[in-house]
């Protein structure tokens, strides 16, 4: 019974239903669309937020000068005090130490085969010449990155596919002569997963295999670069090797250790206790010569206070929006109501009551509100297969906040009124 | 008023639709607060750099450029990478304009006229600042935003001071140019060319990481469709109500056409009481709470846009009824 009024009610104006159930729709598609938004955001910002109240601290050797640097390469056991302070960075200090670094490859390379962007300097407009060696062969220098383990699981690089690195990836002695590497996404129509690049690394040679590539737009940070994006960058684990088996090996070995010592220190804890660690790390591996440089700062403030902002005004946007358009469907759907309680008279009259005059009037603002609410909701959650349960939420809430807004005054007005009076028409 | 004249006013429909302009004019003027804030948010997380500049450096260094006779006839910046942060400036009829902590942002008068003007960041330390004033730069201004960015570390020089007729060499140039991207291998200066290396660095930047750009413009999109579709179903309704009014105007001999100019005039005030209402109240807001004088234009401009689109939204829902009534009463 209920429902043949309604339906008679909805056919006599259908363009209105028409227009309330279209306002519906539009509204709820734009508030999938700030909820998917937020969504983004929130994702985002979870990849970033290890970082999130960290102060960086930047850590040097002091050996600046040449003649400083060849002392020390002559004291015994120079290249073991140096491991050793890197081996107690990585493992036994109480903080988080990040060695990232961007030391080039060489590679020798007909240029045609390597685009102008993989080159070391392109960004700034001075994309390095290539070297020749005594052969004639000519090496191109490649962006790359050094990550020891600590960076690679910090910082937000995800794979777009193959394989991660693992702890054994970042000992040398497990894969002689190789390195497994990660490649930026740009790389993916030059390389596949297995190819092997014939480099030089600080003027020793190496295989890398390539065994991944990263998502674009992934990236890393340190206080020299604050945002490097690695889209177009070699990927390296930061090596451990054993001890050298001759001099050539040994001096390569004192290139790369002391850069792999110039690092970061990421800490929530005030300077004076970082100082105290280091100190710490200094005594253990007998290697005085080392400081904290500087002063701390924030990491990645920029990207969280732009990520506060986003969210800030997408909040904004929809709290505006579920409101404002919420009180105009309503009220669209009251007036509705209110021009057919003429045509409701004829129930009165014969017999009927406000109570079923109100149910009436309920059923046709749940069909009218209600079925665009759910097509919506289910069209999107078919379309969008990652929505969370929050969105099912904040659709329903939507629709019940819509009903209600509508429902509401009418039931007031219809406490008020009485039979009498709404068949004088005093409503 | 009396009490019967806001009765008349309620039954009518009048305060409904009042009311219902009065939210659709609170969701134009908070939306046009979130387009200038995103928007504020994306150019000061890259540097002022728009997101797809023309980046590149110019292969002969030797001839003298005067960046003024740039041959383009849209307005542009034009920025030159010094150094890590320093960078030289140039911009010609407008340009982006950053918030200020205090002091001004270029002018056109600072430029090529034998001046040297500096604006810098609101983190830039003293020493910096004092080596800037000792090299014999002007400090006009200090920028910076509520939230840090990266034009808090930045000092801008106007170009001519920095670059003294000469092109710095293997300098990088960024133009942001507003009719979208230009791939240039050389510039057009009235009628000679430069010769130039275009450098692709893609997109820098938080909003490069957030990845908020295209949810913007399509939230954009649906906003307006939004916005349309209320005002004009609104119009639909008021209309509605007045349809036995015509019918016996008509049938007292009175052409639709005059109760329909009446309907356009009421409907004309009714739509932009309050707009206009809304609009002021938020311009004054801006004007009293924003750190960049910019957002008052940018805010006026979006307000006339969402205007004009309430009217057009509304002028076409009594268009097709006026016509609908038309074709019903020759029926």
């Amino acid at each position: 019974m209920i429902y043949k009024e309604v339906k008679e009610s909805i056919a006599r104006r259908k363009l209105f239903t028409l227009f309330i159930m279209i306002g519906v729709m539009i509204f709820l598609t734009t508030v999938t669309i700030l909820i998917q938004s937020y969504i983004n955001i929130m994702q985002k910002e979870a990849l970033i937020d290890s970082f999130e109240g960290l102060n960086v601290y930047q850590i040097s050797d002091t050996l600046l000068e040449d003649d400083d640097f060849q002392s020390y390469l002559n004291e015994p056991n120079s290249l073991e005090r140096v491991k050793s302070l890197y081996e107690y960075l990585e493992d036994d200090i109480n903080e988080k130490f990040i060695y990232n670094f961007e030391q080039p490859i060489e590679m020798s390379t007909d240029i045609d085969d390597i685009e102008e962007e993989f080159l070391q300097g392109y960004e700034e407009g001075n994309p390095l010449p290539p070297a020749e060696d005594e052969d004639g062969d000519l090496y191109y220098s490649l962006k790359a990155v050094q990550l020891n383990e600590q960076a690679f699981e910090m910082f937000p690089v995800n794979l777009s596919e193959g394989t991660s690195f693992t702890a054994e990836d970042f000992h040398h002695a497990n894969n002689p002569g190789v390195i497994p590497i990660l490649l930026g996404a740009d790389y993916a129509d030059t390389y596949q997963i297995g190819d092997t690049l014939h480099v030089n690394y600080l003027f020793e040679e190496f295989h890398l295999e390539v065994q991944g590539f990263v998502e674009s737009d992934s990236f890393v940070t340190s206080p020299q670069l604050p945002e490097t994006y690695l889209d177009r960058y070699i990927i390296m684990p930061a090596q451990e090797f054993e001890d050298p088996s001759d001099n050539t090996e040994e001096e390569f070995q004192q290139r790369h250790y002391f850069q792999m010592i110039n690092g970061a220190i990421y800490s929530s804890e005030e300077r004076n206790v970082v100082e105290e660690e280091i100190e710490s790390a200094k005594a253990a591996a007998d290697f005085p010569h080392f400081e904290l440089m500087g002063y701390s700062t924030t990491v990645l403030g920029d990207f969280f206070d732009a990520v506060e902002e986003n969210i800030y005004w997408v909040l904004c946007l929809s709290i505006v929006l579920l409101i404002a358009c919420s009180l105009s469907i309503s009220t669209l759907m009251i007036k509705k109501i209110h021009d057919n309680y003429r045509n409701m008279m004829i129930h009165l009259i014969s017999g009927g009551t406000m109570k079923s005059l109100f149910q009436y009037f309920l059923a046709e603002v749940f069909i009218t509100v209600g079925i665009p609410g759910a097509f919506i909701t289910f069209l999107f959650m078919t379309v969008l297969q990652d929505l969370p349960p929050l969105y099912v939420l904040v659709m329903a809430a939507s629709v019940v906040g819509m009903i209600l807004l509508a429902v509401i005054p009418i039931y007031i007005q219809f406490r008020r009124l009485t039979i009498s009076m709404l068949l004088k028409r005093e409503e | 008023m009396n009490k019967v004249t806001i009765t008349k006013l309620r039954k009518n429909g009048t305060v409904w639709l009042i009311m219902l302009y009065s939210l659709l004019s609170i969701m134009m003027v908070t939306f046009s607060l979130y387009q200038i804030n995103q928007q504020e948010v994306s150019i000061l997380s890259r540097g002022l750099y728009e997101s797809n500049p023309s980046t590149f450096t110019v292969t002969d260094d030797e001839e003298p450029i005067d960046w003024r006779k740039l041959n383009k006839d849209d307005a542009y910046s034009i920025f030159v990478e010094i150094e890590e942060s320093y960078r030289g400036f140039y911009y010609q009829e407008d340009t982006y304009s950053p918030p200020m902590v205090s002091g001004r942002y270029f002018e056109e008068e600072d430029f090529y006229n034998d001046k040297q003007r500096a604006v810098i960041g609101q983190s830039v330390s003293e020493d910096e600042l004092e080596q800037i004033k000792r090299d014999g730069y002007e400090v006009i201004g200090i920028m910076g935003g509520s939230y840090s960015s990266p034009i808090d570390e930045m000092i801008l020089f106007n170009i001519d001071a920095v670059e003294e007729g000469n092109p710095i060499p293997s300098a990088v140039y960024v133009l942001n140019i507003n009719n979208g991207q230009l791939s240039p291998d050389h510039l057009n200066f009235n009628n000679t060319h430069i010769s130039v290396d275009s450098i692709n660095r893609g997109d820098i930047g938080a909003e490069r990481f957030l990845g908020t750009e295209n949810y913007q413009v399509i939230t954009g999109l649906f906003f307006i469709l939004l916005l349309f579709c209320l005002s004009f179903f609104f119009i639909q309704y008021w209309v509605a109500q007045r349809k036995i009014e015509i019918r016996i105007l008509w049938q007292l001999g009175i052409n639709p056409n005059k109760p329909y100019k009446d309907y356009v005039v009421s409907l004309f005030c009714i739509t932009s009481f309050p707009y206009y209402l809304m609009g002021l109240i938020s311009f004054f807001w801006v004007l009293q709470f924003s750190s960049n004088p910019q957002h008052t234009s940018m805010h006026t401009q979006n307000l006339l846009i969402g205007y004009g689109l309430i009217l057009f939204s509304a002028g076409l829902s009594i268009l097709l009824s006026y016509r609908k009534s038309r074709k019903y009463i020759m029926k």
